[in-house]
């Protein structure tokens, strides 16, 4: 069981500037791990500050960990030579949140297409660029008439969306990090993009990475999930039990917050935390769900909870469950050896 | 019977551009009734933010009104000057923006971002009745006094929301326009934000028209939805209506689309996209603008518009199919429509 791309137990802190002590612990020992032969989609689930980009961030090597490693084919990032870079850059791509950041205004977006079938050397002539880029556009939904030879300021953000994902596809890596890559895209679309995704993986053995704060299509796309609060992991597993029966008193509450298509669900009036008390746990020694927890006890601020690993194939951060046993994240967090990812 | 509080009639709003005319809105028509709560869904660039802004007057150019008339309590908006517009704002009106991260005055505190608005409607009252209001505002959108005095980069993204549902119902307006109020919010946040702005419009009895694209967030505020598509009112109803029996195909197709957590195993079907994609405004296919991506395309939906007809009491569809069911209905032979 070999990992392509792995976090080893890796914490980000930033500080607060050059003047301040305030020290932001925006991941804190995390493993992850995405494997070589078993492609999968895992989601990454968490509110905004929960971490989710930055671990991104790192496993793109945009960022280095304060502590840990982040491996590729087992070799740290900061150690990778120059051919094994390229081939990094290649087999890991990435779709950001923010469609209109990627871009360089002062391009068509036909560069950032013809960009990487130039580098990697994807065609041998034009007309065969053009051919596969139109193809590439058509499969995410794209008219190649309407996009290409425009600048990035003339298209929507759900169309500069569409073309990074186009540009993902065009590469055909073997992992791709989605981050946030359906919140700026028109609702009757999001299903179709998801959809792609889907394929990617199915079709063409490609790992994603899918990073969202929203649980309904995290729910949809992926087959495991990892949920994040404040920088650490609330609970992961199986995407099935994760969300039916969510463990976590976050998870809990998460769903319990999502604004569902149905009618016969009543949402407004049942919010039962109110107003949030003025406390940051997340620098306290304790569990930094404690503030906002309705099961929080007195032995919840003294340490952080461990992993319990409630059943085969998940495993949930809350004295909840300590009678399971305890587990640590890395063993966790790759996929379960008699477990066959199907989607 | 009483009396709509709102009627928006054959509202239509163009752009003039480079590329050409652009029909943002295009014959929307809508009333709402006192304290009803009414949710404009469709994609961007279906005219729902500029139907929100045309009600409160704040088309520019190169946008203007082409026709329509919008009657808030029996006033005709669209007759006001300029300046009577601009009282109307926020005393009958009020807006609560997208992303209050960029509405707020970064350089004013709070208080002074609320009394601002009631000094410009003339609200003459001593400093520290003022600012009693202050509180009492800040406090039904379950804000400390102490927020009054702190500037908007001291707040957290929920805060400043709230901040700016205090605006908004600082002088009690008869209609709310929220456009999109919670999408930059995380969605525990969003629940409890949207929680109060329901609680106060309630309060106030005013009416409230949404905007938005979430679905769900509509499923579980309003009372009633009309879907946009292309600048059109394709479907009104309410919520039950569009998620039950949704009677467009665009709207089946939305609902058919909307990702949901019920269990993998166990259920019928799985979301499905829309195909093809949203047309562009400057080329608008003649006829019904989903026909090139409508399962159920018929000869005449390139050819005719179809137009908005009320199918039940209440619930009103744009849309060939459904004509020919009336008529069905009218000739009672049972010659089935053809689909």
């Amino acid at each position: 069981m070999e990992s392509l791309l792995k976090l080893d137990n890796v914490t980000k802190v930033f500080s607060g500037g050059l003047f301040s002590r305030k020290k932001n612990v925006a991941v804190e020992n995390i493993s992850l791990s995405i494997e070589r032969d078993r492609p999968s989609i895992t989601a990454l689930v968490g509110e905004s500050g929960s971490g989710k980009t930055t671990i991104a961030r790192l496993l793109l090597g945009l960022t280095s960990p304060t502590e840990g490693q982040v491996q590729y084919n087992d070799k740290d990032l900061n150690t990778l030579s120059r051919k094994e870079q390229k081939e990094f850059k290649r087999d890991v791509q990435v779709i950001f949140q923010d469609p209109f950041e990627v871009y360089n205004p002062f391009y068509k977006v036909d560069h950032a297409l013809n960009l990487p079938i130039r580098r990697f050397g994807l065609t041998n002539s034009k007309e065969e660029s053009r051919d596969l880029l139109e193809k590439t556009l058509r499969n995410v939904g794209l008219r190649p008439e309407d996009t290409l030879g425009r600048y990035p300021h003339q298209l929507s953000g759900g169309q500069r969306q569409r073309i990074m994902v186009a540009r993902a596809l065009l590469i055909q890596p073997k992992i791709i990090i989605a981050d946030e890559p359906v919140s700026m895209i028109d609702a009757s679309l999001r299903a179709t993009v998801l959809e792609n995704l889907r394929e990617l993986n199915r079709d063409f053995g490609i790992s994603i990475l899918y990073i969202t704060h929203d649980l309904t299509t995290a729910y949809e796309v992926s087959d495991r999930i990892m949920v994040l609060y404040k920088g650490s992991v609330a609970e992961l597993g199986d995407v099935e039990p994760v969300i039916q029966e969510p463990e976590h008193p976050y998870t809990q509450l998460l769903i319990r917050s999502i604004p569902m298509a149905d009618p016969n669900q009543k949402w407004i009036g049942s919010s039962s935390s109110g107003e949030l008390p003025y406390f940051d746990a997340s620098t306290s020694e304790g569990c930094k769900f404690i503030d906002r927890c309705p099961h929080a006890t007195a032995n919840c601020l003294n340490a952080r909870p461990p992993l319990y690993k409630t059943a085969d194939d998940r495993a949930t951060s809350c004295y909840l469950y300590k009678e399971s046993p305890i587990v640590g994240l890395p063993e966790m967090s790759r996929l379960p050896e008699n477990n066959p990812v199907t989607s | 019977m009483t009396d709509p509080v709102l009627t928006v009639k054959d509202l239509r709003v163009s752009f003039q551009t480079q590329r050409g005319l652009v029909r943002a809105v295009d014959g929307v028509s809508f009333t709402l009734m006192p304290s009803e709560r009414f949710g404009l869904v469709g994609e961007s660039g279906s005219g729902k933010s500029t139907t929100a802004l045309s009600l409160l007057g704040l088309i520019k150019p190169p946008g203007r009104i082409d026709g329509g008339e919008v009657h808030l309590d029996g006033r005709d908006l669209f007759s006001l000057s300029y300046d009577q517009m601009r009282r109307a704002r926020l005393a009958d009106l009020a807006l609560i923006p997208q992303g209050a991260m960029n509405s707020l005055n970064p350089v004013a505190t709070v208080k002074n971002q609320i009394i601002d608005g009631l000094k410009d409607h003339d609200v003459k009252s001593p400093k520290d009745e003022l600012d009693e209001r202050v509180t009492f505002l800040l406090g039904k959108v379950g804000l400390e006094p102490s927020v009054a005095d702190m500037y908007p980069h001291e707040l957290s993204g929920g805060m400043k929301q709230r901040v700016t549902i205090a605006i908004s119902i600082s002088m009690n307006p008869k209609l709310i326009i929220a456009d999109e109020p919670t999408s930059a919010l995380d969605v525990v946040t969003q629940m409890q934000v949207m929680e109060t702005l329901v609680e106060l419009q309630e309060e106030i009895g005013a009416a409230l028209v949404m905007i938005g694209h979430d679905m769900g967030l509509m499923a579980q505020v309003v009372d009633r939805i009309g879907v946009m598509y292309a600048g059109k009112l394709v479907e009104v109803g309410t919520v039950r209506d569009i998620l039950e029996t949704p009677f467009h195909p665009y709207t089946k197709m939305l609902v058919g689309s909307l990702p949901s957590l019920e269990s993998k195993k166990t259920r019928v079907t799985r979301p499905q996209g829309i195909p093809g994609i949203t047309p562009s405004l400057y080329d608008l296919p003649t006829g019904c603008a989903f026909y090139p991506r409508c399962p159920k395309v018929m000869k005449q939906c390139s050819e005719i518009t179809p137009s908005m007809i009320e199918i039940e009491v209440g619930r009103t569809t744009a849309c060939h199919l459904h004509e020919g069911a009336i008529e069905k209905i009218e000739r009672q032979d049972g010659i089935p429509t053809q689909a």
